[in-house]
């Protein structure tokens, strides 16, 4: 799916830290299990929330 | 993860505390535990599984208060059974100390829930509790990973076959992250969607439900999809399987069918010597004594021409005609015979040329029997030798087309059942259409499903209001989905490097293990097969259990040696990198060599401490002896197991060369 994003531009950098930090969240989630799925969904969400309004 | 030591505290037959503490020097990384049956060998092995996850594969396994102890207690006193590990994960030493108490009651020793205490060394030395314990115990060695570090010699059997194989790797390998971020991200961009604000906005609301249908019928039709297409890839396998055999079998059906005419051969030609030597048999009883008799013959008839013995007597009539006339009183002309009569005296002498008494009569009928014995003999020789020579010739062809047999016999033995593979491959056939038209139909029904979805979605787009909530969630989304992309793409091809270097790695460890020609295939879902080399072709073969505890050595070997490796994704930057998996773990084994022959026993010796960090073995002394001869110098430490009743083992450190 992709959404028409005219609008919008990428950063780069902002989309790398969300890679970084979306796979150590899970990486540390696989060997704890301490968060549900429910609320992995809800991390990751709070993890893009948050890189795309920083302001670098 | 590796291991320190192992505390043991009234846990079943190990009385009063008994301590073990394991090689962790890198170059003699082994732990030997040697102990004879029934000594506690698996007990040993499975308080690692109790300590950790409170779980132990015991018959018994509710109770594990040393028999002796809980026979001791009196009413209402306790006992603890306790077992301690002391771990170093992550450079940071643990020790995980699990408890369970015992008491005496008036009519049972009963026990509560065992609990768990998890403890770390801080940097000034000091030890701090962790709190929770289950989860820190998952991060240092998830549970379902646990059975390829901690195993008995019967479950190393199953390992490389086991269904969850496949969830089981791809977590001890670091791959689950990056599915689950990939699951995480899909719903997440799901929930982005609803909150894109299309409240009072009718046509906006329609699109986006008709969208989300149909996104979810064309997951389905993925699913549904890549069943068909996994079903598809099976039988293709297996297709080409079956026809490399029977191309193969080709050959052995071509051998099959000369022997089954040679066969028909045999069985036409031994019934024609059958008959002949009865033949043969009834030629010389019938004419062998004429045959037999020409020497004595020829003489008899040489002296009879030499001799005059005229014939006078009446052709064809005996002295007992005469006798008869006599005795009825009258000729055969009617004349009157009375004794003394002329009549009577003339048949008396006529008598004496008769048989028996006359020898000329007796030596016409000789002559005529010589005649007759000459006349069968003429071709009695021929007859016989021709018959003869026919036996002979008839026993060479069947001895040459028995031999024939033999040896087609031995070229095609063991492959000769080739009727239930071409069943097989129709059968293949069948199934492989009937995905192919399934896998086809699926196909059309998800790119019309795709083409809605678009056509969904362009309409939503363009009844969606652009205010700055919704141009904020688009950006969110934006973002999520490039990364779900770079996810995706860097999972596929992890994925696929992986499962290649496990093969490469796997089948590297298994040449050395295994001292014949066979080669390791290692599936998409992690399944372990062996193929040999037959007729050119690599065919899947029946396994021994020895080799398939080889087999499944050179697995864990892999798995081990993968996991220490570390499996990096590269986001991008140049400078940052994830690193998904880098801690070595120890190989504990309870009779790890129960089903392998001494020099398998040998080479899997040689390997494993080489491929793993840390190597525990409670092994039997039998095997150990073999195993000792490679694996010697890399024995750190090595303890007795020293069984002294049934409810009674103690641990003693021995000298390593003892």
């Amino acid at each position: 799916m992709s959404y028409d994003i005219n609008c919008n531009v990428l950063d780069e950098k902002k989309l790398n830290r969300i890679k970084l930090n979306i796979l150590k969240e899970e990486k540390e989630n696989q060997k704890t299990h301490t968060l549900s799925e429910g609320k992995m969904v809800d991390k990751i969400r709070k993890i893009i929330e948050e890189e795309v309004k920083k302001c670098y | 993860m590796l291991l320190r030591s192992l505390k043991l505290n009234n846990f079943r037959q190990y009385k009063d505390e008994q301590l073990i503490t394991f090689s962790n020097d890198k170059t003699k990384n082994v732990t030997v535990i040697l102990g004879d049956n029934t000594s506690g060998k698996t007990t040993l092995v499975q308080a690692f599984n109790w300590t950790l996850f409170d779980s132990a594969a015991f018959t018994t396994k509710d109770f594990l208060l040393n028999m002796e102890v809980a026979q001791d207690l009196r009413l209402n006193e306790t006992a603890n059974v306790v077992t301690e590990i002391c771990l170093t994960h992550d450079n940071i030493d643990y020790i995980i100390t699990r408890t369970q108490v015992y008491l005496r009651t008036s009519k049972e020793v009963t026990f509560n829930q065992s609990r768990v205490k998890v403890s770390y060394k801080q940097t000034d030395g000091q030890l701090k509790e962790i709190i929770p314990t289950d989860s820190t115990i998952r991060k240092i060695l998830p549970p379902e990973l646990s059975g390829y570090f901690f195993f008995d010699g019967e479950r190393i059997g199953s390992i490389s076959s086991k269904n969850d194989v496949t969830e089981s790797v791809k977590g001890l390998l670091g791959l689950s992250e990056l599915f689950n971020a990939m699951k995480h991200l899909k719903s997440a961009i799901k929930l982005f969607e609803m909150n894109m604000d299309i409240k009072g906005n009718r046509n906006a609301e329609l699109a986006f439900e008709r969208m989300n249908s149909e996104i979810a019928r064309r997951e389905i039709l993925l699913e549904k999809l890549s069943n068909a297409k996994n079903e598809i890839i099976h039988y293709e396998l297996r297709k080409e399987h079956l026809q490399e055999v029977l191309r193969d079998n080709q050959s052995t059906k071509l051998y099959q069918k000369k022997k089954e005419e040679l066969e028909e051969n045999i069985k036409r030609e031994t019934k024609a010597l059958e008959d002949t030597c009865k033949r043969l048999i009834s030629e010389f009883n019938t004419n062998a004594i004429g045959f037999f008799s020409q020497p004595l013959i020829k003489r008899a008839s040489e002296f009879l021409k030499s001799i005059d013995v005229a014939d006078k007597g009446v052709p064809n009539m005996n002295a007992s005609s005469i006798n008869f006339l006599i005795q009825r009183g009258h000729c055969i002309c009617g004349a009157k015979i009375e004794d003394g009569s002329e009549v009577h005296a003339h048949l008396m002498k006529e008598s004496d040329y008769l048989p028996p008494q006359s020898i000329g009569t007796s030596i016409r009928l000789f002559r005529e029997q010589m005649k007759m014995y000459q006349k069968g003999s003429e071709n009695y020789h021929g007859n016989i030798e021709r018959k003869f020579i026919d036996i002979c010739a008839y026993r060479d062809r069947i001895q040459n087309w028995e031999d024939d047999v033999e040896e087609i016999s031995i070229k095609i033995k063991g492959k000769d059942n080739f009727a239930k593979y071409e069943n097989e491959l129709s059968d293949v056939k069948v199934r492989l259409r009937r995905f192919y038209d399934e896998s086809e139909s699926i196909s059309r029904d998800e790119g019309a499903c795709a083409n809605e979805i678009e056509k969904a979605h362009k309409s939503y787009n363009s009844f969606v209001s652009a205010t700055s909530k919704n141009i904020e969630i688009m950006n969110y989304i934006m973002y999520a989905q490039k990364t779900y992309e770079w996810i995706n793409v860097t999972y596929i091809a992890k994925e696929k490097e992986i499962k290649e270097k496990l093969e490469n790695k796997v089948n590297e460890i298994f040449s050395k293990m295994y001292h014949g020609n066979r080669k390791v295939v290692i599936d998409d879902k992690y399944r372990v097969t062996l193929l040999t080399s037959y007729a050119d072709e690599d065919i899947q073969t029946d396994e021994s259990r020895g080799l398939e505890t080889v087999k499944n050595f050179a697995f864990i070997a892999g798995l081990v040696d993968l996991a220490r490796k570390k499996i990096i994704g590269n986001i991008g930057d140049g400078d940052s990198i994830v690193n998904l998996s880098s801690e070595p773990y120890p190989l504990v084994m309870d009779a790890p060599f129960s089903n392998a022959d001494e020099k398998h026993v040998g080479n899997i010796s040689k390997i494993l401490p080489e491929i793993a960090e840390q190597v525990i073995m409670v092994v039997m002394a039998k095997d150990w002896a073999y195993a000792k001869n490679v694996m010697g110098e890399r024995v750190g430490k090595q303890y007795m197991l020293n069984k002294e009743s049934e409810t009674r083992t103690y641990i003693a450190e021995v000298a390593i060369n003892d």
